[in-house]
């Protein structure tokens, strides 16, 4: 299936016009919005860059302006909405690790002494609380959110609180326990 | 009314027959409402609409936690009147005055309402003057579903105006309300669905 071959920013792109048909400039508002360049590579020169790989592949078309002044409205094609599907149907089944720093982190921690390693693990909890704030902020700012988005707000909000938890057990437990000489 | 009850008699007031006006009876529900004046596509409007949808972001954790798998994203809603019934009809929307509503379920006590407004304010300033819960019974009103662009709503109101109302005896009684069940930013236009009503007698 050619579909596998869709980069994120495409998928991105393809599900914005599934949507509902749209010009380059409303799909760079629309991701700016969303904040969508938060979870992809997409970039703000890149969309008619995208736009285009989308139409070689036959997975959008543009509708022929009207007048010489009107912009070009980008839609989905059947093959697009096809890919747009499959890809979905994949990524929400198939399970993907993501290999977080922190595990590098951890099955090294004895080569560092106490003070390295309370202190590293310290500024680990003050990063993610500060992703955590900027996180809440977003989700604060996008409202009204259908439930599925709310879903993944809480996704995040959820894992990085679960880290948050974490790293504090782990730092009072660390913190009490003689260190090995 | 318990929760099952009231979802079900939610989803009938919010989900009327298309292309067809039916009349129903609304009871008392509550609002957490802001009012303005002049044009509905104004920038004090969307300010409006932005204080109730972060209100609601606050409360929501609240209402989900009680609702369940019961729990709908509560609509963006609308009254609209001027003073002169002249400018109403032939949409003078300068001179319109408007409610921006959500709902806020009764048992959302004022003081849940109050600490919501303290966040907002912290990230947005100070809250709009005319923020308030409040309730609204329309009581019988007739209402029609519309499945389509925000632009054909005038043609329908034409209809409910000037032929059905008269032809049922009735009189309008009450703002007119419009429900968008819709976010415009997520829905294409031919897909957008919108409750119009008006309370009647």
């Amino acid at each position: 299936m050619k579909g596998k071959d869709l980069t994120d920013s495409e998928l991105l792109v393809l599900g914005l016009l599934a949507e509902m048909p749209r010009h380059g400039y409303d799909l760079e508002q629309i991701i700016e919005k969303r904040g969508m360049r938060e979870w992809t590579q997409i970039g703000f020169s890149s969309i008619y860059y995208v736009l285009g790989k989308l139409e070689k592949k036959g997975m959008v078309k543009a509708e022929v302006p009207t007048t010489a002044k009107s912009k070009k409205c980008y839609k989905t094609t059947k093959l697009g909405q096809k890919a747009l599907v499959d890809q979905t149907i994949s990524a929400l089944k198939n399970f993907r690790p993501n290999h977080s720093s922190l595990l590098m982190g951890m099955i090294h921690w004895s080569t560092l002494n106490r003070d390295q390693a309370l202190e590293s693990l310290q500024a680990r909890s003050d990063a993610v609380a500060k992703e955590l704030a900027r996180v809440q902020d977003i989700y604060f700012e996008q409202e009204p959110l259908p439930d599925y988005v709310d879903a993944m707000f809480e996704f995040s909000i959820s894992q990085l609180k679960t880290e948050t938890r974490w790293i504090d057990r782990t730092l009072a437990y660390m913190q009490t326990k003689p260190w090995p000489s | 009314m318990n929760i099952e009850e009231f979802h079900n008699r939610i989803r009938e007031l919010y989900s009327p027959p298309e292309n067809k006006f039916t009349l129903v009876d609304v009871p008392e529900i509550r609002f957490a409402v802001i009012d303005g004046k002049g044009d509905p596509q104004g920038e004090a409007c969307a300010y409006a609409v932005k204080w109730l949808y972060s209100l609601v972001h606050i409360v929501k954790p609240i209402v989900q936690e009680r609702m369940g798998k019961n729990f709908v994203y509560p609509p963006l809603e609308f009254l609209h009147w001027a003073d002169s019934e002249k400018d109403f009809i032939e949409g003078n929307k300068e001179k319109w005055r408007w409610r921006a509503m959500i709902v806020f379920v009764d048992w959302i006590t004022q003081e849940t309402f109050t600490d919501a407004i303290a966040e907002v304010e912290k990230k947005l300033g100070p809250a709009p003057k005319t923020l308030r819960l409040e309730n609204l019974h329309e009581g019988k009103s007739v209402q029609i579903m519309h499945v389509g662009d925000y632009e054909e709503i005038g043609s329908i109101c034409e209809k409910l105006y000037k032929h059905y109302l008269p032809e049922n005896n009735l009189k309008p009684c009450g703002y007119y309300h419009e429900i968008y069940l819709n976010d415009p930013a997520r829905v294409a236009p031919e897909k957008r669905k919108t409750v119009l009503r008006q309370p009647v007698e």
